[in-house]
């Protein structure tokens, strides 16, 4: 993907591809702008490998799993991991039925292509 | 039998807690336990965190040797080989009490070890288990018994040790607690237990290969299963469906093969299937020579006709005919029933 992302217009700024970060979706408006700019092809920014990863602050397993989380973000910097709280996103979590957590998501082009449920960092890889 | 080998066979600890901190607006309890906490009592048990699943109910995490499942108001662990399972108890009591709950009960389970001469202290004597069980637990804990349940025909002897303490003399639990062992699993059947040669997959997707091969998947269809394949050989898993458990462990080495089945379910809730049915499902997918299948009933009403009708089931179903059958009541948690089967041909 490269460096010159940064300067991109329609597409909110914590929306970027920043290598190797977890984009943390705090509403549902910044959600729609992350889940529309994907199927927006763009020739600066083109964020079409989508990962959304399904937590909640109860989520004991989804803690134990997040130092190896990030290892796997860090190696994947060309999709966008954004990180859905299913007890502030509801009807996210309820659309893509995010109820056994925690659970990873897929997405190329606004589809879902794959999910990971469960805390399975070598499955992730893959 | 072979002179050493992985120790199959686990040591069961349950712990329950008061519910009068849990409110709609703070419904968590034990859930709140942050995970380092969690993990930091696990390295003292000498295990660690392979796999986890949560949902709306409890946190299901399958260890390096066994299960862990944290519920708002109760922690099961369940370790197997030579991990040093009691000392999780003063540890989890004390994370407990951080986030305001306070130990209702404890109860501390096994069968008899296939190579007890392995085992490290406390674990050589049930005795000196109980004592250091006690030990732990708070002097205010008048309601203690323990238990050797041992049936007078079975060879090898195989006995179920329960010791249980609590606050009240009620049992506060509403689910009965199942735990099946089976020892020299079918070779066959034992062989799905092993990773491939030329293995390319990673460990969990050779896990949800066991899994569909096994049958497993088909003990309870309704379940999420997380799953694990351990190399060169060895399975677990955690079952997860609504707030029911269920967990699967797998040593299947000829010589000590074992396995363990255990879910925690209600007798009255039809929808998740009739208990019977649900055994001879688990039971079947190993195909063992010796079984022990020992049934907690807390706060149900036991009911007699449930255990005549899975020794029908089994018999019918499977060929297994009922060795022995021991009661043992247990004040604050309830009645333990442990039936002893082999194949009819014996």
């Amino acid at each position: 993907m490269g460096s010159n992302v940064s300067s991109v217009h329609d597409v909110p700024s914590s929306v970027e591809n920043k290598n190797g970060l977890v984009v943390e979706i705090e509403s549902r408006r910044q959600w729609r702008s992350v889940f529309d700019s994907m199927k927006v092809s763009n020739k600066l920014v083109h964020i079409y490998k989508l990962v959304i990863d399904f937590t909640a602050a109860w989520c004991g397993p989804c803690k134990a799993m997040e130092p190896r989380v990030k290892e796997i973000v860090s190696r994947y910097p060309e999709a966008v991991f954004a990180r859905v709280d299913v007890d502030k996103l509801m009807d996210v979590a309820g659309t893509y039925r995010a109820n056994t957590l925690p659970a990873f998501v897929f997405m190329k082009r606004g589809e879902e292509i794959d999910r990971v449920v469960g805390a399975k960092p070598d499955e992730l890889q893959n | 039998m072979a002179v050493s080998g992985f120790e199959g066979f686990e040591k069961r600890l349950e712990l329950r807690f008061f519910n009068d901190s849990i409110t709609n607006n703070n419904p968590m309890g034990l859930r709140l336990i942050d995970f380092e906490s969690l993990d930091q009592v696990l390295n003292e048990v000498q295990c660690t965190v392979v796999s986890a699943v949560a949902n709306h109910s409890f946190d299901a995490y399958v260890l390096s040797e066994s299960s862990l499942f944290v519920y708002p108001t109760k922690i099961i662990i369940k370790t197997c080989g030579t991990t040093q399972l009691l000392k999780s108890i003063r540890p989890l009591i004390h994370l407990a009490r951080n986030v305001n709950l306070t130990l209702r009960a404890c109860r501390y389970s096994r069968g008899s070890f296939i190579f007890p001469n392995s085992q490290p202290f406390p674990y050589t004597s049930f005795e000196d288990e109980v004592v250091i069980v006690e030990e732990s637990l708070p002097k205010s804990f008048r309601y203690r018994k323990a238990s050797v349940m041992t049936p007078s025909n079975s060879n090898p002897s195989r006995a179920w040790h329960v010791f249980t303490a609590s606050a009240d003399v009620e049992p506060d639990e509403t689910l009965v607690v199942v735990e099946v062992c089976m020892t020299e699993l079918d070779r066959v059947n034992a062989r799905s237990f092993f990773r491939r040669k030329g293995d390319e997959g990673n460990s969990d997707s050779a896990g949800k290969e066991m899994t569909r091969l096994s049958g497993i998947d088909m003990i309870n269809a309704n379940a999420f299963i997380c799953d694990f394949a351990f190399d060169p050989c060895g399975y677990s898993m955690n079952g997860v469906d609504g707030d029911r458990y269920s967990t699967i462990h797998v040593t299947p080495e000829d010589g000590f093969s074992y396995a363990s089945f255990e879910c925690g379910l209600s007798l009255y809730d039809g929808g998740h299937g009739d208990i019977a049915e649900v055994l001879a499902r688990a039971i079947d997918v190993f195909r063992p020579d010796c079984l022990s299948i020992a049934t907690t009933y807390n706060g149900e009403d036991y009911d007699h006709e449930v255990t005549k009708r899975v020794e029908r089931v089994l018999a019918k179903k499977l060929g297994l005919k009922c060795r022995s059958r021991l009661m043992d009541e247990f004040p604050g948690s309830g009645t333990v029933v442990y039936q002893s089967f082999t194949p009819r041909r014996k």
